[in-house]
């Protein structure tokens, strides 16, 4: 195994290994450590892949073109939120409460940080699915930890976003195995075929964007996709977790806000499109005009509302809908992709490190401190449709699966139970054993004659 | 015919004799017990080990036992029963530590050691049967065996649960022993056979085949927890907790879709089936079962009922697998007898960890639980993921066969089943974690009075963490052969071989 | 041999009291190795038929002994052996010097009904049998115990007499009582209907068919739980045998009517029994109308007629008896313990007798029908036979009886395992009552393991060839 490889598995990997406590104790200054095999990969790698067909499905991690970038940004990132981690560690008063908090906070960042690396070396649907997977939650996980019930609802928030966009990834991901397999939706089926075609699916980038260009679930798979991250990254209008999350988070989440879930968001789509290579005319459209409507929106809101606080939301949305517009004429006009696509990732590059920089000049400015809680008191916060549209959700399922079912279910036991325990039916099984003692011998009589009359007649 | 015409009997035997020997055991002997059933559970896993090498490498293992005439009972290793056989072995060795653990100091443990071990023996018999009466046999000795162990604690719910049990169970396994019986006077034959056995009734008994599967599935769901059959489940949860995470990972809950898949496959055979036109019903039934268990589960206060009703919906994964009839959902639905009941069994323990540790048994209770037992929730974690399919674990190795098999069966509407019910064990596993890790306690936990500030006792520590390690394992190293994945694939293949 | 043998111990008991003990231990040994002789000398020759005094058929007593008869004998040994080691340590000597002479009495009645081979020994020993078993009922004293004997001397009596009637009706038409001469000389008249019903309704009363099993419930009940076993598992069978007998090879019958009520007033006990069981609140009449509903089954195979469906009644028969007596020793046992066998609170002496409670266990496995057991195997065969003549009806009923059957058993299990406090010091059982009943329990289980054993035993002189052939001759034409 080469430098390289060993690097590349080691990237993600340390990262995951340090989120165990008990590991992370022996480890000083860890959250540098962790950093380091992303530093040590982006100064000594050339282009390499590794193949971990054992893995999962089957995954794969390389080092390819644009990573030297990517993880740039990523050093660029990490290492000041590293710095305020270390801060806030620093300052700790000592007391168990906090004490666990800070390890809990540890922990999520270091595993969000090996989701996140993850996600930028992945180079197939399932590795990268995975590893944001990874990443959302712990992020989830740093978010709300040891934080009050504003950042509490923040959190929750995310999370609804972050499983129906898991959930839409999912399919997307299926849709691909099917297409890149031409795996025959119910047509004569040749069971071997499709069971070796499942082991041996390859869902790299390239396979899968190559193979959706002529594939008939193109447009499912579009769609499925670019929802499923607009969800992720808080496209306008389905950008309710950001303002929320903005305003809640401390300051080495805060930091990573733009930079962790936005341009993985990002990211995503711009790996697990086809963008160059088809050309989806209506679809680009629409999408063009979403994005210049989120542009609209946000430049408004800005006018409107002038709080230094809401900023980085606005930012976010603008940027994401310049991002927006772009992606709308990649599919509109393939071409155009094609000859400046690899802007995409610096625009990336440049938006997260942005957003980060202006996160942290906004906290500083507020009460010059990166590492406080103090600012985050809880303030009325208007309820949004969100949560009430999930709260009926719920509400509605408790009373089909609450009461409904086991009511009718009760009711009809009770029916039963009392049929079964009306006296009439004791009286009448007594009375019926009585009487068979009582007249025995006319029994016996008529039983006699009954064999009789079937033996004489029916036989005889 | 085999060369190895013990090893089957053996198998059986390691179970079987241990719990004999240790109802005679006097309640005091506890290192005996703890001696006997733990050389017990390791030799059994080294015959599987030894049976699943042999059976890779083309060995037959079968035994044949004079039983009835024109019906024997057969005993036989093959691919399918490997697969249950590993899962059921491993997992007894690991409940045993627990359960040691657990009972310590309780009383009547003679007994229930006693019928542990016999229902562990009644399982692997599900597993081997040759043929459909000695699956039956097994299967109502399962229900016998099981019985004394729901209804252990003596208390009147106890009993309440196990008359509930019995009502089912029994009325089960009548409607499977007229199933069978009707099936034989058809056929003459009960072998399993790869395929099917009873293609050459086709054209002229449709409706009699039709009316057995029937009875055969109604038997078989009534253990497997299908919907309209299924409230055994949830009360049976009175049992102690390692009773409960055999249950329903491994014992009884699985001897029901394991025997749905046998009448499918080597009963039916899968071209029967579909030409039968039954599959479609069963996985609709199936499907209902997954969405109402989830529904069901949301909104249970009690840590062990929710997990029940969890239960309930991800067992019908299997059958739903099956149903679909398609190889590659059948992958799906063969992993996850697996898969499920690795993760199933982390959470039980972890349940049964907090009630026995802190005497929590309410999900409202749970409240920074994570903070005075870190690993049971570290361990209960993973398990939650792995149900709600996030990758790399175990679930999501399942759900992703099943939703390929779905769209390669021409059945999408399965597609949407499985994102509800992900969608909904998010929404009741998540408030779970959320409630663990993040709130604050609501008072002190009681402080630990073990070695090195551990959590709680080694045997009640270790297997949930054994356990989730493998549900991790499981997903991550999917591919790799002998892997259960890669084994389901090897059986499909046997079932659809060209 | 087998005959003389309990008459001679009889005897003896009589004659020396105090010994009696050893003296009935002694012969019962005698009479079930003799009966594993026979097992042998059998399984050389085949059939046996055997002139006492040589005189030969029409005049003298023929013995004859096949598969079947072969069956009854030592399934009586075994349950006959098991209760005089129960009865030895459960019985006080005063009773026990009444209660050898009439069991070695049952017991050569049973022996020579199970051997003879004319209708008139049937009588005698059919005759004897009830007497000698009324006579045990009586044993326990007290008015309940009196009054069901009573009421059982004159079923008895009656089913005797009903017997006799269609005997005198048979000897006059054809001379002889002889069954194998019958058998030949056997023709069509109302005269022979009508003695077949007569002698039908007789053996039915004797074993307590529905609706005629009025007299059963008390009579069981009330007996000493040795007394109990015994007529539960042995002398209703008796009556049953003789029946079977006279269906096989007297009556063949060409037409289904008959064996559909007989069908039908079994399939009426399998419910009703099970109905009653279950709403008993006292363990030894659950146990009693259990065994009510379990005769029905025997009958099931009447309509059914095939050589399948007889293994299958005799199957369960024999499984029933060794459950049976095993569940009724163990019901004694609790009873003896806790001083009541009220079943709602049984739970603290059944925490007390674990072995007992095991028996009850393994003989209800049986009785339900669970695999693997004696009773199992029956019901399978049983079904199946339903199964193969395309008559699902029987098979129903059969598969409600079972489930009526897990419910009443399982209504006395389920409290075994309550916690409960001890509250009050019971009298000691002894250890080998409770393994009386637990063998006898697992012999129940056992012959679910040896069938093919057994049913290859059943086949020699293939006394059920007869009934089918000719049902299929009625069915030809």
């Amino acid at each position: 195994m080469t430098i390289t490889e060993s690097l590349l598995l080691l990237t993600p990997g340390l990262p995951l290994l340090l989120a165990a406590p008990w590991l992370r104790r022996v480890v000083p200054r860890f959250e540098y450590v962790a950093i380091l095999p992303a530093l040590l990969l982006l100064i000594f790698a050339e282009q390499t892949r590794v193949d971990l067909p054992w893995l999962l499905l089957g995954s794969g991690i390389g080092f390819v073109e644009q990573t030297p970038l990517l993880l740039s940004m990523a050093l660029l990132l990490w290492l000041p939120a590293a710095f305020s981690l270390s801060v806030r560690l620093q300052r700790s008063d000592g007391s168990l409460s906090s004490e666990i908090t800070n390890r809990r906070y540890s922990t999520f960042f270091l595993l969000t940080l090996s989701g996140y690396l993850g996600t930028i070396l992945a180079m197939d649907v399932v590795g990268f699915f995975t590893f944001s997977t990874l990443m959302g939650y712990s992020f989830y996980g740093l978010l709300i930890n040891g934080g009050n019930s504003n950042r509490k609802r923040a959190g929750r928030v995310y999370l609804y976003f972050i499983i129906a966009a898991d959930l839409l990834l999912f399919e997307a991901a299926l849709i691909a195995v099917v297409a890149t397999g031409n795996l025959s939706f119910s047509a004569v089926r040749d069971a071997n075929l499709s069971i070796n075609m499942v082991r041996d699916v390859n869902l790299n980038f390239e396979v899968v964007r190559a193979a959706l260009i002529s594939s008939s679930h193109n447009v499912t798979y579009l769609s499925l996709v670019i929802i499923g991250f607009a969800l992720k990254a808080g496209f306008w209008p389905l950008y309710f977790w950001l303002p929320m999350t903005f305003r809640a988070a401390t300051p080495p989440a805060a930091l990573l806000i733009g930079g962790v879930p936005v341009a993985i968001a990002l990211l995503g789509l711009v790996r697990w499109l086809p963008l160059g290579d088809i050309t989806l005319p209506l679809a680009g459209m629409i999408i063009q005009f979403s994005g210049a409507a989120a542009i609209l929106f946000s430049l408004l809101y800005a006018l409107i509302l002038r709080e230094l606080k809401t900023l980085p939301t606005q930012l976010t949305l603008l940027t994401t809908g310049l991002f927006t517009v772009a992606l709308g004429v990649g599919l509109s006009k393939p071409d155009l992709w094609q000859q400046y696509g690899h802007l995409a990732y610096f625009y990336i590059v440049f938006m997260s490190l942005a957003l980060a920089l202006l996160t942290a000049v906004i906290a500083w400015r507020q009460d010059g401190n990166l590492s406080t809680d103090k600012s985050m008191e809880p303030t009325e916060v208007r309820v949004m449709w969100i949560e009430h549209v999930s709260e009926m959700i719920v509400r509605r399922i408790r009373a089909m699966g609450m009461e409904t079912l086991p009511r009718l279910r009760a009711s009809s036991l009770a029916t039963a139970q009392n049929y079964l325990h009306v006296p009439v039916w004791k009286k009448a099984l007594q009375n019926a054993e009585l009487i068979l003692q009582r007249w025995s011998f006319a029994i016996t009589l008529l039983v006699l004659l009954g064999v009789i009359f079937v033996l004489v007649v029916m036989v005889g | 015919m085999s060369e190895y015409f013990e090893l089957p009997l053996l198998i059986l035997a390691s179970s079987m004799i241990p719990g004999l020997i240790i109802f005679m055991l006097p309640e005091e002997a506890v290192r005996t017990r703890i001696a006997l059933n733990m050389s017990g559970a390791l030799i059994k896993v080294m015959l599987v080990g030894f049976v699943i090498w042999g059976v890779s490498n083309g060995q037959q293992y079968e035994t044949r036992l004079p039983f009835l005439p024109g019906l024997d009972l057969v005993l036989k290793a093959d691919a399918l029963s490997i697969l249950f056989i590993t899962l059921s072995t491993v997992l007894w060795l690991v409940t045993t530590v627990y359960a040691i653990g657990y009972l310590e100091n309780s009383p009547h443990r003679s007994r229930f050691f006693g019928f542990f071990s016999l229902c562990v023996t009644a399982t692997v018999g599900i597993a081997l049967a040759g043929n459909l009466i000695t699956f039956v046999l097994f299967y109502e000795l399962l229900t016998l065996t099981t019985y004394p162990l729901i209804v252990h604690r003596g208390t009147e719910e106890a009993r309440q649960a196990g008359r509930t049990y019995l009502i089912h169970t029994m009325f089960g396994g009548a409607l499977l022993l007229l199933g069978t019986v009707w099936l034989y006077s058809l056929t003459g034959t009960l072998e399993f056979t790869q395929r099917g056995f009873v293609s050459g009734l086709l054209p002229d008994h449709d409706n009699s085949l039709i009316i057995i599967f029937v009875l055969l599935i109604a038997g078989l769901g009534v253990k497997a927890a299908l919907v309209p059959l299924h409230s055994w489940l949830p009360r049976a949860m009175v049992a102690p907790a390692p009773v409960s995470a055999l249950l329903h990972a491994v014992a009884v809950v699985k001897a029901g879709a394991f025997g749905i898949v046998r009448v499918i496959y080597d009963v039916y055979g899968i071209e029967v089936a579909s030409t039968l036109g039954v599959t479609l019903p069963l996985a609709i039934v199936a499907a209902i079962t997954v969405i109402y268990g989830s529904v069901r589960a949301l909104f249970q206060d009690d840590l062990k009922r929710r997990l029940a009703f969890s239960t309930i919906s991800q067992v019908s994964y299997i059958t739903l697998g099956i149903a679909v009839a398609g190889p590659i959902a059948t992958i799906g639905g063969l992993v996850h007898l697996v898969h499920q009941g690795m993760m199933k069994i982390t959470l039980f323990f972890c349940a049964g960890n907090l009630a026995e540790t802190l005497g929590i048994h309410k999900v409202s209770e749970m409240d920074g639980v994570g903070r005075r037992m870190p690993l049971t929730m570290a361990a209960f974690t993973l398990g939650a993921f792995g149900m709600m399919g996030a990758p790399p674990l175990a679930g999501f190795v399942s759900k992703w066969y099943l939703g390929l098999g779905a769209l390669d069966a021409g059945q999408d509407w399965v597609i949407f089943i499985l994102a509800g019910s992900s969608l909904l064990n998010a929404m009741y596993f998540l408030p779970i974690l959320h409630r663990a890790w993040f709130r604050e306690p609501m008072h002190e936990w009681p402080a630990t009075h073990y070695l090195w500030r551990r959590e709680t006792a080694w045997a009640l520590l270790l297997p949930p963490l054994f356990t989730a390690f493998l549900s991790l394992l499981l997903g991550l190293l999917a591919s790799l052969p002998y892997s259960p994945l890669e084994w389901a694939r090897f059986i499909t293949s046997l079932q659809y071989a060209l | 041999m087998l005959i003389v043998l309990p008459l001679i111990g009889t005897l003896l008991c009589f004659l020396l009291p105090r010994q009696v003990k050893a003296l009935g231990l002694m012969t019962a040994l005698a009479i079930a190795a003799s009966a594993v002789a026979l097992l042998w000398q059998l399984l050389q020759q085949g059939a046996m038929r055997y002139s006492v005094g040589g005189w030969g058929a029409p005049l003298g007593i023929d013995l004859y002994a096949d598969g079947l008869s072969l069956l009854m004998l030592l399934i009586t040994a075994t349950v006959g052996l098991a209760i005089s080691i129960y009865a030895n340590a459960a019985f006080k000597l005063d009773k026990l010097v009444h209660f050898w002479p009439l069991w070695l009495l049952l017991w050569t009645a049973l022996n020579a009904l199970f051997l003879s081979a004319d209708l008139f020994n049937l009588y005698v020993s059919l005759e004897l049998l009830g007497l000698s078993a009324v006579a045990l009922v009586a044993l326990a004293g007290g008015s309940a115990a009196l009054g069901a004997a009573m009421r059982y001397l004159l079923v008895s009596l009656l089913g005797s007499m009903l017997y006799l009637l269609g005997l005198a009706l048979l000897y006059h038409s054809f001379a002889s009582v002889d069954i194998a001469i019958l058998a030949q000389r056997m023709e069509s008249t109302p005269a022979v209907w009508a003695a077949m019903a007569l002698m039908t309704v007789g053996l039915l009363l004797k074993t307590a068919l529905f609706p005629l099993h009025f007299w059963l419930p008390p009579a069981h009940a009330n007996a000493p739980a040795a007394v109990s076993a015994l007529l539960s598992a042995l002398v209703v069978k008796g009556s049953f045998y003789i029946l079977l007998r006279l269906w096989l090879e007297v009556f063949p019958l060409s037409h289904a009517a008959p064996g559909q009520l007989l069908g039908l007033l079994g399939a009426a006990a399998i419910l009703w029994g099970g109905v009653q069981a279950l709403r008993q609140t006292r363990l030894k009449m659950l146990i009693a109308y259990s065994t009510v509903s379990q005769l029905g089954y025997l009958f099931i195979a009447f309509p059914l007629a095939t050589t399948m469906a007889w293994k299958g009644a005799m199957y369960l028969l024999l499984s029933h008896a060794l459950a049976k007596s095993a569940m009724f020793l163990a019901a004694g046992n609790l009873l003896l313990f806790g001083g009541h066998d009220r079943i709602t609170q049984l739970d603290r002496v059944a925490q007390r007798l674990p072995l007992t409670l095991a028996a009850f266990a393994l003989a209800g496995v049986s009785i339900i029908g669970l695999p693997i057991s004696g009773g199992f195997i029956g019901k399978w065969l049983l079904l199946t036979a339903a199964m193969q003549s395309g008559e699902w009806g029987w098979a129903v009923v059969m598969i409600l009886g079972s489930l009526l059957a897990a419910a009443y058993i399982f209504k006395v299990i389920g409290y075994a395992f309550t916690q409960a406090e001890v509250t009050h010091e019971a009298c000691e059982v002894s250890k080998t009552m409770g393994a009386t009943a637990f063998v006898l329990a697992l012999a129940a289980i056992v012959l679910g393991l040896i069938a093919p054993w057994l049913l290859a035993l059943m086949d020699i002189a293939e006394p059920f060839a007869m009934s089918s052939a000719a049902l299929n001759a009625g069915a030809a034409a």
